[in-house]
């Protein structure tokens, strides 16, 4: 569906995108995480055809962006983060309007509308005014407004900024339910609780670099190679952080009133010889227990990793 | 049937149900009425002329005073309408949405100086009564009235053009509606500019008529004067009250007489038409051309 190839974009001498490679297959729910500034942003803007690439390749359902625009034009519905309104202009207006830029005639637009708002649970603000909206109705809204023409592939750049939490679950069972439909979807989030639950596969992006691509599944066992081990110590916490800093290949993520959080490479051979010497040096350990690794945690090894590197 | 511009349609479809566009009709009309009456009771005053006469043919005058408030208010009214028109869209951002649809860049910018025409040419047509009775009183043609409407229209394309233009390249709505009165102020007067130096140096070398650096200041002064609005309008309404060129035939006749039938109104009025139309499609095919993304590789 989505092809990205050696793809770069720079703004004078800051590199925004660098060298970004990806393959989005029909019907996946694609997430994208990263930091502010890591380029997801100006990524999904490339796709749409709202920026020009530096250089590179993007090809969306077998059309080259740079050569066929309009066919790739046609192939996308796109959300943005923010939804900007029109004084005085009406649910069903705002839905029409948008089908008469798509080429499609009055009726079939209102045919369209009716479906697509019921669609998005909004049937009964037809004739309503837009900017009477909540924030999640209007996104919504937006989301019904992007599917007018049928799109294969369907951005959604930080959906759920904004919204209440009644709104993110109710944006997220419209995008599951989209999913089931077939439809190929990017999207774009800070909160990767939602995305973990929704996505089938996620890009992280960082500094310009997608620093893992894959499966939801693939990328958090391969980030189980490092383990975060929680100790439980109750007494000299102090002496035994001392003790541990001392140790090669360790090292300590936080320190709580009785935990201490440590990142180690390695498996559970390592994890006893390590837990040995900790006794060794005299620290009473009263239990430990290995961290699950969840989307959160592979995303700050992820980026952390980057960030001391630059 | 060819379909309306949806842009256009949105526009006219929102400005329709605003109060703003009704005061501003209230306004401009109230405006225009003023003007006419100031202008008529100055022309029909006691002092003016000897005789009732004299006073009924000075009435003529009336029609220029009130085509020119008329031409004022829209020259003053486009700017502020299709200079916000982009920059409106991007400082909603709604903007980029309508760039991801299939409508052309080109589409976006005529529906946008139409809807800006549409409203305008709504105000000038809602004066007609007041300019009739100028034409009435005045004894000017009714066909006369029809060109000053086709011109008037003329005038809103091309100012529509440049104000959309800036709207283009402008991010705020206000930087754009200073930016676009800039422009068509310096457009304007930049017309002038050889005929002026022209004059300053006829007069500096004692007035040798036929030199060669006056036939080029002329000539000049011919190729700046011919796209300028102001210049057509003054040529027209010359024509209009005294069915003679007011400068044109004057400024070619001794110096360039190969030119010298673009002195004939009707024919200077045409080609000064044809001339802004061409700059008109010119500032829309720069714009169509700034506002496509695809088209700046280094823009953020």
């Amino acid at each position: 569906m989505l092809y990205i190839e050696h793809l770069y974009k720079n703004y004078g001498s800051f590199q925004a995108v660098k060298d970004l490679n990806l393959h989005i297959p029909k019907g996946d729910l694609f997430g994208f995480v990263g930091p502010n500034g890591a380029g997801k942003t100006t990524t999904i803007r490339i796709v749409c055809g709202l920026l020009r690439e530096t250089s590179g390749e993007v090809v969306i359902g077998g059309a080259r962006l740079r050569d066929e625009p309009d066919k790739v034009k046609s192939y996308i519905g796109y959300v943005p983060d923010f939804f900007g309104v029109y004084d005085n202009f009406k649910v069903s207006e705002y839905m029409e309007f948008y089908g008469s830029l798509y080429g499609i005639s009055a009726s079939e637009s209102r045919k369209l509308t009716a479906d697509l708002l019921e669609l998005v649970n909004l049937s009964d603000k037809r004739e309503a005014y837009v900017d009477s909206l909540s924030r999640g109705m209007k996104q919504r809204l937006c989301v019904a407004r992007a599917l007018l023409h049928d799109p294969m592939l369907l951005v959604l750049d930080e959906p759920s900024s904004g919204l209440d939490p009644g709104a993110r679950i109710e944006m997220k069972e419209l995008l599951m339910n989209l999913r089931s439909m077939g439809k190929t979807i990017i999207i774009s989030s800070h909160i990767l609780s939602e995305l973990s639950e929704m996505c089938t596969s996620i890009g992280v992006m960082n500094q310009g670099n997608l620093v893992a691509v894959g499966r939801i599944e693939d990328i958090l066992q391969a980030g189980e190679n490092e383990n975060v081990i929680i100790l439980e110590i109750r007494k000299e916490i102090e002496r035994a952080v001392a003790v541990i800093r001392q140790i090669n290949d360790i090292s300590v993520e936080s320190v709580m009133e009785n935990e201490i959080k440590i990142r180690f490479p390695g498996g559970d051979q390592q994890l006893n010889r390590l837990l040995i010497e900790i006794l060794q040096q005299g620290v009473f350990i009263h239990g430990f227990h290995r961290e699950q690794n969840n989307l959160e945690t592979m995303f700050m090894q992820l980026t952390k990793g980057q960030e001391a590197e630059s | 049937m060819k379909k309306i511009n949806p842009i256009t349609k949105r526009d006219l479809t929102i400005t329709s149900r605003s109060m703003r566009f009704s005061w501003g009709l209230f306004a401009y009309e109230g405006i225009l009425m003023l003007v006419f009456l100031i202008a008529l009771s100055i022309l029909g005053g006691a002092g003016y002329a000897d005789s009732n006469a004299q006073r009924y043919s000075s009435f003529i005058a009336l029609y220029p005073v009130v085509a020119t408030a008329e031409i004022c208010i829209v020259a003053l009214i486009i700017p502020i309408i299709t200079a916000s028109s982009i920059a409106g869209e991007k400082e909603r951002q709604t903007f980029d949405i309508m760039l991801t649809t299939r409508i052309s860049p080109m589409q976006i910018v005529t529906g946008k100086i139409l809807s800006a025409v549409v409203r305008v040419m709504t105000y000038v047509l809602a004066s007609v009564p007041i300019m009739a009775i100028g034409f009435t009183i005045g004894g000017v043609s009714w066909l006369s009235l029809f060109f000053f409407l086709l011109l008037t229209l003329l005038l809103a394309l091309f100012e529509g053009a440049i104000g959309v233009f800036c709207s283009s390249v402008c991010k705020k709505s206000i930087t754009a509606i200073i930016m676009s009165y800039i422009v068509i102020f310096a457009y304007c007067m930049m017309g002038f500019v050889p005929l002026i130096l022209g004059t300053v140096h006829f007069y500096m070398t004692t007035g040798t008529a036929g030199s060669l650096a006056e036939k080029a200041m002329t000539f000049l002064a011919t190729v700046f004067l011919l796209p300028n609005p102001v210049f057509m309008f003054v040529e027209f309404f010359g024509s209009v009250i005294t069915g003679d060129d007011f400068l044109a035939g004057e400024l070619l006749e001794e110096n360039l007489p190969g030119l010298s039938f673009l002195g004939k109104p009707a024919v200077w009025i045409t080609i000064a038409a044809i001339l802004i139309l061409l700059f008109t499609f010119c500032f829309m095919k720069l714009s169509a051309y700034i506002i496509n993304p695809l088209h700046h590789k280094n823009d953020k």
